[in-house]
């Protein structure tokens, strides 16, 4: 049982480092979905019997994250008409070199916390860590609206696997909000980003700074 | 339960007048009057459990409990409660009667039903504050107060002068509630709870240091809300411009607030204080009474001066607050009753005086539609009943006898005079000092409403607005009306009074002291001690009662044969006095404003312009300022400075989201190492 979680989780750490240092647009996206699906097994993995409510939200975050949210991130990356090159501000190369500083640090940090006995053995915690700041680095270092949200599921993700910890006293309905959330979220900058391709004839957030005061 | 219906009739108010606001006139029936309801009640509620003497009235009650724990809130209600219950109903219920008639004025200009809300959600929440029995319920009715309170001073918001300061109150208000929140939380932290009865004497937990920090931090916040110097900034501003029934509230009661936390914090949560804490509140006190008697002094615009009195009288409470504090380190309890008695007693006098006199400003006021003092004069004729009331007022702020404030005063005197022998350290210098600057506070606060009350109300009008003023309506006359009585009853009766302040001194210092206090026949005032002087207030005024027929006698004796002339005034040959001529409250003032120039730093401009000679000028033009010495020497500086740093951290304000992200990712990456 724990393997097997423990195996998808690196799996998802893996695919971070993958979103780290893609230079793609498409490709990031792609990344993004099919961690959003691993992590949407997990669930099943880890209930040792399966109840109807966990299957379900198994089959809609596999659904929403893997196929929803990206179809939707497609669709305003075609209607905004934008090239598929990243623009990092740093550079894939340091990008990647961060990220598994931060893995390490993560699994360092993880055994080094005050955590429940059954809780020792997995990679939960450090996988969440991972994927939080891995999705930070994703959001601080490339520049483009969509591969901001990008990194924002990829840190969303993080914080999925960290809410799995809790995952036989909190319900996982909670889970389902969240879900409802971060589509409604990404939904709603697949909009922003058409307005701001309108605007500014451009994705590159930096050039948001003419807005400040 | 009365408390619980008079809380209820200001909610009621409150909706009342919200919801019947398109019907001004009844909005300000209902609302003002339901404020009122809820005074009697107020009123009737504190006086008995007062008179009952008991400890406590009400016993913690949670009104509500959320889902976090800890957060409840709860009230209750003991014998210091209970005090200032009385005096925000007492007050409050005579503005509300005054309400009645002063908010016509505003029909058809200004939304009268939110005036009315506003009025009993003020009353309600200041009621809260002073019935909080823990730190949330406190800590939210404080601020609610400080928020209703900045829109009453911003109600007139289309004037300049009134958003002004309505801000400048708003950010004391805010720094005042930070000091005060991280008080509390020291003390709370130590107790490990929020609720009040937790927190007694919680002081004894911390150390010297912390203790030291926690009071200078209440020092701070409570002494912004009360209007010590110098942290008074804002009232001279903040009061004026306010409606004038709203000044009253704020003036009377919403100031004592701050006196309420200092007293409840000082005496029953820190622990037993060292000498230094009430040396510094004496000095405060002193400092505020001279001062803020000295800038009245100088006023000429009459809700300025009545708000500068305000920081005078805040002074000489805090005198009576710190000297008690001083008599609780030296070990003597029945010297610190006294003390605190008599900052308590001056406490509700001056709610009662200072509240009756901004509503007379405010009749005047309304009247004339000016609060220059120099555009006044001779009202005394036109609004004889308003004269009156403001004359009483008067004679009481300046401590003359036998009204009010001349008793509070005495008090002070008394255990001021006596702390002299309570200590060998040279600290003892410190109260006939206080005692001496008390005695010319009294002094210059009588100069200063001899100009007040003369500029104002008698000679001839200086203006057109003087000269067609009317006299008040009825509300408007009963409301102060009940307020003078009280000044001559508080004044009168002394000794029935302290009967209720037995259960305070029982709660605060262990002592009742009013068995002491009374002497003879319970009309005559003692000092609590065997060779203390004695005073009865009551005696005074019989006295002049009975030698009343010595100068009736005397002229019908004598004076009956002398020929009645009636003649006009003597003029030195001018024909016929003008009002030029009359004396100003300017030229009033100018001997003291000589005497104390280091202060004042005045500034005049005299611009001539002449033909031949410069004795047969053309056009003079006369300027005269003041430098306001806190705000220019003190506050500008200190805004500038932090302008400058903020104006540096905005740097920090990049504009790009990465930039943003990275803050974020640094205090993330610094909280995890932290916390690993």
């Amino acid at each position: 049982m724990n393997d097997w979680l423990n195996l998808l989780i690196g799996l998802a750490m893996g695919l971070n480092l993958v979103a780290l240092g893609t230079s793609r647009l498409p490709s990031l996206i792609r990344v993004a979905a099919l961690q959003g699906m691993v992590l949407g097994i997990m669930p099943l993995v880890i209930e040792h019997e399966l109840r109807l409510l966990a299957v379900a939200v198994a089959i809609a975050t596999v659904a929403i994250k893997g196929l929803v949210i990206p179809a939707l991130l497609r669709r305003a990356m075609r209607t905004a008409n934008i090239d598929r090159d990243l623009h990092p501000l740093i550079g894939f190369l340091p990008s990647l070199l961060l990220g598994a500083a931060g893995m390490i640090g993560a699994v360092v940090l993880a055994s080094r916390l005050p955590l429940l006995p059954e809780h020792h053995e997995s990679l939960l915690v450090a996988g969440s860590l991972a994927s939080v700041l891995a999705g930070l680095l994703l959001l601080i270092g490339r520049s483009k609206a969509i591969s901001q949200v990008c990194g924002y599921l990829i840190l969303e993700n993080g914080i999925y696997l960290f809410g799995l910890l809790l995952i036989h006293s909190v319900p996982l309905l909670v889970e389902g909000g969240i879900l409802l959330d971060l589509t409604v979220a990404v939904f709603v900058t697949g909009i922003i980003v058409d307005r701001i391709q309108r605007a500014f004839d451009s994705l590159d957030t930096r050039k948001l700074t003419v807005l400040r005061e | 339960m009365l408390l619980t219906f008079a809380l209820w009739a200001y909610v009621a108010g409150m909706a009342g007048a919200l919801v019947l606001q398109r019907a001004e006139r009844l909005a300000n029936v209902l609302g003002f009057g339901l404020a009122a309801l809820g005074g009697v009640c107020g009123v009737v509620f504190s006086v008995s459990s007062l008179a009952a003497g008991r400890a406590v009235t009400i016993a913690p009650v949670t009104l509500w409990s959320g889902p976090i724990p800890d957060v409840r809130l709860v009230v209750e209600a003991d014998a210091l409660s209970c005090f200032f219950v009385l005096i925000v109903s007492l007050v409050g219920l005579a503005i509300s009667v005054f309400s009645l008639g002063y908010a016509r004025t505003y029909y058809g200009r200004k939304n009268v039903g939110v005036l009315a809300a506003v009025f009993n959600a003020l009353l309600l929440v200041t009621t809260l504050v002073f019935i909080a029995g823990n730190l949330w319920m406190f800590l939210i009715a404080w601020e609610l107060m400080a928020l209703l309170a900045y829109g009453m001073v911003s109600f007139e918001h289309e004037d300049r002068e009134a958003r002004q300061a309505g801000v400048l109150y708003f950010i004391m208000s805010h720094l005042d509630a930070a000091c005060i929140l991280l008080g509390f939380l020291m003390l709370a932290q130590a107790a490990g709870d929020f609720s009040f009865a937790s927190l007694r004497g919680i002081g004894a937990k911390l150390s010297p240091q912390q203790r030291d920090a926690a009071f200078m931090l209440f020092v701070i916040g409570f002494g912004i809300k009360a209007g010590a110097v110098p942290l008074h900034i804002w009232l001279p501003v903040a009061h004026p411009v306010a409606p004038s029934n709203i000044s009253a509230l704020m003036s009377g009661v919403l100031i004592k607030t701050g006196i309420y936390g200092l007293v409840r914090v000082c005496f029953e949560f820190l622990g037993p204080p060292p000498m230094w804490w009430g040396a510094s509140l004496l000095a405060a006190g002193t400092v505020s009474a001279v001062l803020g008697v000295l800038y009245a002094l100088m006023e000429h615009d009459l809700k300025r001066l009545l708000a500068y009195h305000s920081i005078e009288n805040i002074g000489i409470i805090l005198m009576g607050i710190g000297a008690a504090l001083m008599f609780l380190h030296t070990g003597h309890a029945v010297l610190a009753s006294l003390a605190l008695i008599a900052g308590l007693y001056h406490t509700i006098n001056h709610a009662v005086f200072k509240a009756l006199l901004f509503l007379g400003a405010g009749a005047v006021l309304h009247a004339t539609h000016t609060r220059n003092m120099e555009e006044m004069g001779g009202l005394a004729k036109r609004m004889r009943w308003t004269s009156l009331f403001f004359l009483v007022g008067a004679v009481a702020i300046s401590a003359l006898p036998p009204l009010n404030g001349f008793v509070s005063e005495w008090l002070t005197y008394q255990s001021l005079l006596q702390g002299f022998g309570t200590t060998t350290s040279l600290v003892r210098l410190m109260f006939p000092l206080g005692g001496a600057m008390l005695a010319l506070t009294g002094a210059l606060a009588a100069a200063c409403f001899v100009k007040a009350f003369g500029i104002t109300f008698l000679a001839q009008p200086r203006s057109d607005h003087a000269r067609n003023a009317h006299e008040a309506s009825l509300p408007v006359l009963i409301g102060q009306g009940v307020l003078t009585a009280a000044c001559v009853f508080l004044g009168l009766f002394p000794t029935a009074f302290l009967k209720l302040l037995d259960p305070l001194t029982q709660q605060l210092t262990g002592h009742q002291l009013s068995q002491q206090l009374t002497l003879a026949n319970g009309l005559v005032l003692s000092d609590a001690t065997a060779q203390g002087g004695t005073v009865s207030t009551l005696g005074i005024t019989l006295m002049a009662v009975y030698l009343l027929p010595v100068p009736l006698a005397l002229w019908a004796m004598f004076g009956r044969k002398a020929r009645t002339r009636i003649a006009p005034t003597w003029d030195c040959g001018q024909r016929g006095l003008t009002p030029q001529m009359e004396y100003t409250a300017t030229g009033f003032s100018k001997p003291l404003r000589m005497i104390f120039k280091a202060l004042f730093r005045p500034r005049r401009e005299v611009q001539r312009e002449y033909d031949f000679s410069p004795y047969f000028a053309t056009t003079l033009r006369f300027e005269s300022h003041m430098e306001e010495v806190f705000q220019t020497r003190f506050y500008r500086p200190v805004n500038l400075w932090l302008l400058r740093l903020s104006r540096r951290l905005r740097a920090l304000q990049a504009g790009s989201l990465q930039a943003y992200l990275i803050y974020v990712f640094i205090t993330l990456v610094a909280l995890l190492l932290f916390a690993s």
